[in-house]
């Protein structure tokens, strides 16, 4: 993990992260399936995230969960998941650790900072805790986690320089 | 200049002196000081010229509504147009009168005045039709252009604004009495609210006035400090000031502008200024009212001012324009202007009421009585005169007298409006009081709520049931307010929109809109050539048309042409207030979305070896691709080019393809998706086999192409052009969802997940052999349209034999987070064999002489598969694919559509260009028969001559055709239709 920016009350650091998209239906045969294999039963309700000390799992749509490992050295450990999962025919698992960049941030200026990039509404009774949503920031996807302690933000690997510089610049102006 | 001062007020610093310039004279004003406030306190009076007539024009107002004080800011890169009546100075301020030469006292374009009965409305739409049209490009237009606008262009700079987005559920527009008001009602309540105030200083009225004695027992500036103090001290609300609400959109979205600089030099490197943008849930409007001024002869004179203004300068801003004002008024609003002249032992020179003595307020009355204030009921100013400034006033009397007063400055009051441009912005619907004589707020469209004077209530009792009423929805707690007046308890007011002119002549002037220089005369000749629809009048004239939007004068411009044409002022209806409210820069429209932000740049994984390796790059969408790579700043790009084709074709070359879409497809019903969404069959394709297939839109279009890897009849991945992977996987998803929801299939991007190499040339086997030295590449072992997965370093990689230049090559996908190690190994192997990067450059070059297209270059929309010549892409056999019914309406299986072919020249030495239109005949004489054009042409380095594709008509029996090619210099080239394809045509060194 890699410090970005702490100033102005906001902490951002990067890092990358093992991350699985899996579609599927979300009947009791998937959820089993991820539940055998994470130990952790998929959300149900669109958007909400459940999480353990391995693993953050999103619902993302009706039939989009995604898997992101917290631990880095578990490469194999996604490709065999990845492998385990695409056995089943109704099911994809696709291995996009490679593919995208996470940028954790907090800091009590979090939300008005990041209210410098994007429309997103962050207040707790409109954004909960332990939800994820998709919207763009400085006009890019993005994918964001609000956690407990902080918000995890992701966003596609080729965008990462151009998304970098502009949480700095969100941060300083 | 102390004697102008008034001490009392408490916002501004006495103590601290703040000096600046103005035309290049040395002023000095004090903290809290506008430019208008700073100069009046100097006795200036002359700010600028007008538009039209460049007339002598001085402060009319002390606000956002100001149409005359124009200025422009020297030392802020010199931006024009600046509100001297908003602007706050600071140490070392320079400013500029504008749209005067060479000086604001002598201005050459004064001239234009004495010519002015030459340009009455409509001027320009008459007079500049003949004697032959190229006068208006080479004459008329030049010397308008030059001499329209009011000050000048800003130089280069680099402003810096920022966006800031707010998601609240309360908004409350304008920090006066009503916006306290309503703000400390819902302190600390569930609501998150945002209060904006455009000033530095809450309190509205209550800071500009001394309309107001006492509210709830206390005087109005200890009440105010109080609340403004709860306020700031809740948790829910937050006050933004120096905001200005511009505009008001659906729904419940405004757009307010900060200014982050307020009395101070803004910093180069800091933000200067922040577009708020706000999503609410509902909108308190309490943006008060704006004062109407009075149409006379010269109404345009320096020294007349707005009486609301002209206290607003006393009590605001410290500063008393004059110690010996007239005062003339149509209504009941003047009585606190004379009450705070009073108390600072002003005594009026005059007051002129055009009401009679029985219909003005008896305060009022008994207050100019009892200071022996010179009164002239049922009177009229019919002139003012002056040069350059007020000098005196013609007054119509009761008796039809006339009298003459000499004064320095006259206080004009024709009434007051509800600031309702944000409200008909919400498209909100106005209602006319025939009453209080102005439009007023009537029914919202949206969750807004006015209070006060913006809804057209003028009268401080009704303020506690008003607020109560409006605000029950919010389950406040009931609001008790008890004001003390210094106003009329009923606000009256009689018509008088314009007074008629002292003495009528072809040069005398009646204005009704100061900004854009338009008198009344300019009304009643529109209206007496036909344009009698509000809108069309506004547009013939230009009135309020200005910065502005006629804020102090539209109304007065309305009951003129109600009058004229015997209408009521509903039965004209009125003009639509646009946004913004008042002007705002560019800089803050765009943000921080502008310069290096501009426009989000994509990097592929390899983008730090082609910075390193000299790469000249091109945007490809919001992708740096390299474009090609010199190998010295003196090698052209066209000599780079050359080489670099040159060499694949003889050696090997690598293009860095990262860019192109990638899909994975997977699920039980795969296959059967992938056959409605290609054109190809792959039902009988082998697993591990690639195939070019291509997708079409509904309209039977070529959308796009790719190649797809069968993995298993469940699982396929495909590619897409770099453009087009977005667009393909959403409308992959939506078929999914919308066409097909019976079918299994789920599919996902994996487009960053793996960076792209794509090496070619008759040497690349033995690149690949030396870099992965445990796959066998033969023929045999590993066939053209074939991919295979391999372990490499610790990764999964995924080789294909395919190739987009027409030689032998292989596309090798690789996780991008190894991908940069593996490129600079396959650099390192490649060395011995000569191989070279390339750009997108030569890689069209390369594929142009296969005949391979680029869709959206030799494809616009409007290309089938048969008119690029590949039906047997498509799947004869299929029962259904996308866009399959489309290939057989009679526009599509017509003859003579447009169908790719090649074209050479037939002088070698000809160049064609991309976009040359294709001839039969060589004639270029009006109407040319054209075939079809260009789509992509290159030098290619093996024939040595220009070549080029084309789509044109019936193009495929054309072949061997000699035609023509258009040229930018309007001649025309020779040129043969051959097939296009111009290399290799056996594939034989493809399949080698």
């Amino acid at each position: 993990m890699r410090e970005v920016i702490r100033s102005n009350e906001v902490e951002i650091k990067t890092f990358t992260a093992l991350q699985v998209i899996i579609r599927g239906s979300g009947d009791s045969k998937f959820n089993n399936l991820l539940n055998k294999k994470l130990n952790l039963l998929p959300p149900s309700d669109n958007l909400r995230i459940v999480s353990d000390d391995n693993h953050i799992l999103a619902k993302l749509s009706y039939d989009q969960w995604n898997l992101i490992f917290l631990n880095k050295d578990e490469n194999l450990k996604v490709q065999n998941f990845c492998h385990e999962i695409n056995k089943n025919s109704e099911m994809l698992a696709t291995n996009i650790s490679d593919a995208q960049v996470f940028f954790q941030i907090s800091g009590e200026n979090t939300y008005s900072m990041m209210n410098k990039l994007t429309h997103f509404d962050f207040r707790e009774k409109n954004f909960k805790t332990m939800t994820a949503a998709q919207t763009l920031m400085a006009r890019i996807d993005c994918n964001l986690y609000k956690l407990n302690t902080h918000i995890l933000v992701s966003c596609n690997r080729s965008f990462s320089d151009y998304f970098e510089d502009r949480l700095i610049d969100a941060v300083n102006f | 200049m102390t004697h102008l001062n008034n001490q009392n007020s408490p916002f501004i610093h006495f103590h601290q002196r703040i000096n600046f310039q103005f035309d290049g004279k040395k002023y000095h004003g004090y903290k809290g000081d506008t430019i208008a406030s700073a100069l009046l306190r100097h006795g200036i009076k002359l700010i600028g010229r007008s538009f039209k007539y460049h007339r002598p024009r001085g402060i009319y107002t002390c606000g956002i509504e100001e149409p005359n004080a124009l200025v422009q800011i020297i030392s802020e890169h010199s931006e024009p147009n600046v509100r001297a009546t908003i602007k706050k100075i600071y140490e070392g301020m320079e400013v500029e009168s504008q749209n005067r030469w060479p000086s604001i006292e002598f201005d050459i374009g004064s001239v234009n005045s004495i010519l002015s009965p030459l340009f009455s409305a409509g001027f320009y739409y008459k007079t500049f039709m003949g004697p032959h049209k190229s006068f208006w490009k080479k004459i008329y237009e030049p010397v308008i252009r030059k001499a329209a606008g009011l000050g000048k262009p800003p130089k280069e700079f680099k402003a810096i604004s920022s966006h800031l987005h707010h998601n609240v559920d309360i908004v409350i527009v304008g920090g006066g009495l009503n916006g306290l008001l309503a703000a400390s009602s819902l302190i600390d309540t569930q609501y998150d609210i945002l209060l904006i105030e455009g000033d530095n200083q809450l309190g509205g009225i209550l800071n500009n006035s001394s309309k107001i004695n006492e509210i709830n027992g206390q005087r109005p500036q200890e009440w105010a400090k109080e609340t403004i103090e709860s306020i700031k001290k809740s948790k829910n609300i937050k006050i933004l000031n120096n905001t200005l609400v511009t505009t008001y959109n659906y729904i419940n979205h405004l757009i307010a502008v900060e200014d982050k600089y307020v009395g101070a030099k803004p910093a180069e490197d800091k933000v200067n200024s922040t577009l708020h943008k706000i999503r609410t849930e509902h909108v308190i409007l309490s943006n008060g009212h704006i004062e109407r001024f009075l149409s006379f002869q010269n109404n345009d004179l320096p020294g007349i001012m707005l009486g609301a203004s002209f206290e607003k300068f006393i009590c605001r801003y410290g500063v008393i324009p004059s110690k010996e004002p007239v005062i003339f008024s149509n209504n009941s609003n003047s009585n606190s202007l004379i009450q705070t002249l009073l108390e600072l032992h002003i005594k009026p020179k005059a007051y002129i009421d055009s009401r009679s003595g029985e219909q003005i307020e008896g305060e009022l009355f008994e207050l100019i009585r009892k200071n022996d204030i010179p009164l002239y009921t049922n009177s009229q100013v019919k002139a003012a005169y002056g040069n350059k400034k007020l000098e005196k006033i013609v007054v119509q009397d009761s008796s039809g007298g006339i009298n003459e007063i000499t004064t320095d400055f006259l206080c004009v009051s024709g009434g007051i409006n509800p600031d309702v441009h944000l409200f008909t912005q919400s498209k909100g619907l106005l209602e006319w009081d025939d009453k209080d004589l102005t439009y007023k707020p009537s029914k919202s469209f949206q969750n807004t709520i006015t209070l006060g004077s913006a809804s057209g209530q003028f009268n401080f009792e009704e303020i506690e049931n008003e607020l109560n009423q409006k605000l029950k929805i919010f389950n406040v707690n009931k609001i008790i307010i008890k004001i003390k007046s210094n106003t009329a308890s009923r606000y009256q007011i009689q018509k008088l929109w314009e007074v008629p002119a002292h003495k009528t002549s072809m040069w005398s002037k009646s204005f009704i809109d100061l900004q854009n220089d338009v008198t009344t005369k300019d009304i009643r000749q529109a209206i007496s050539e036909g344009f009698d629809r509000i809108e069309h009048l506004k547009r013939f004239t230009t009135n309020s048309m200005g910065t502005d939007q006629g804020k102090i004068s539209s109304i007065n411009a309305l009951g003129i042409v109600s009058d004229l044409l015997d209408k009521k002022v509903n039965e004209v209806g009125t003009t639509i207030y646009r946004p913004p409210y008042a002007p705002l820069s560019f800089a803050a429209i765009a943000g921080r979305n502008s310069y290096e932000f501009y426009d989000p740049e994509r990097k592929s994984p390899i983008h730090q070896w082609h910075i390193k390796n000299g790469a000249v790059f091109e945007d490809v969408g919001q992708w740096k691709r390299p474009w090609y790579f010199p190998l010295s700043k003196s090698e052209t790009m066209y000599d780079a080019v050359q080489r670099e084709s040159k060499t694949v074709r003889e050696s090997a070359g690598i293009l860095d393809g990262s860019t192109l879409g990638k899909i994975e497809i997977k699920g039980k019903d795969a296959l059967q998706f992938m056959n409605l969404i290609y054109t190809n069959s792959f039902t009988k394709m082998n697993a591990g086999s690639a195939r070019y297939a291509l997708m079409l839109g509904e309209d039977g279009m070529v959308k796009d192409d790719g190649i797809i890897c069968k993995i298993s009849d469940e699982h396929f991945i495909a590619t897409t052009t770099t453009g087009g992977a977005a667009n393909v996987l959403a409308c992959m998803e939506e078929y999914a969802q919308t066409e097909w929801p019976n079918l299994n299939v789920y599919m996902n991007s994996i487009t960053e997940q793996f960076a792209t190499f794509n090496i070619s040339g008759p040497k690349t086997r033995d690149i690949m052999s030396k870099v992965f030295p445990e796959i066998d590449f033969s023929n045999q072992a590993f066939p053209f349209m074939t991919f295979q997965f391999h372990e490499f370093q610790n990764t999964q990689l995924r080789i294909m034999r395919a190739s987009f230049t027409g030689e032998m090559g292989y596309e090798i996908y690789v996780p991008s987070n190894s991908a940069l190690k593996i490129w600079e190994q396959i650099q390192e192997a490649g060395k011995e064999f000569g191989l070279t990067p390339y750009g997108t450059e030569t890689m069209h070059l390369l594929r142009a002489e296969k005949g391979y297209i680029i869709i959206g270059q030799d494809t616009d929309g409007s290309i089938t598969p048969i008119d690029l010549g590949l039906n047997w892409m498509i799947g004869k056999t299929k029962t259904d694919f996308l866009g399959k019914r489309s290939l057989t309406r009679s526009d599509t299986v017509r003859p003579d559509r447009k169908q790719l072919v090649g074209i050479l020249p037939l002088n070698k030495e000809d160049s064609l260009e991309e976009g040359q239109h294709i001839l039969l005949n060589e004639s270029l004489q009006t109407p040319v028969p054209m075939l079809g054009h260009i789509t992509s042409s290159y030098h290619s380095p093996i024939m040595g001559h220009t070549f080029g594709l084309a789509v044109i008509k019936d193009g495929r029996s054309l072949i061997g055709t000699k035609a023509f090619a258009s040229t930018s210099n309007q001649k025309t080239i020779p040129v043969e239709i051959v097939k296009p394809i111009f290399y290799d045509e056996k594939n034989e060194r493809l399949v080698s």
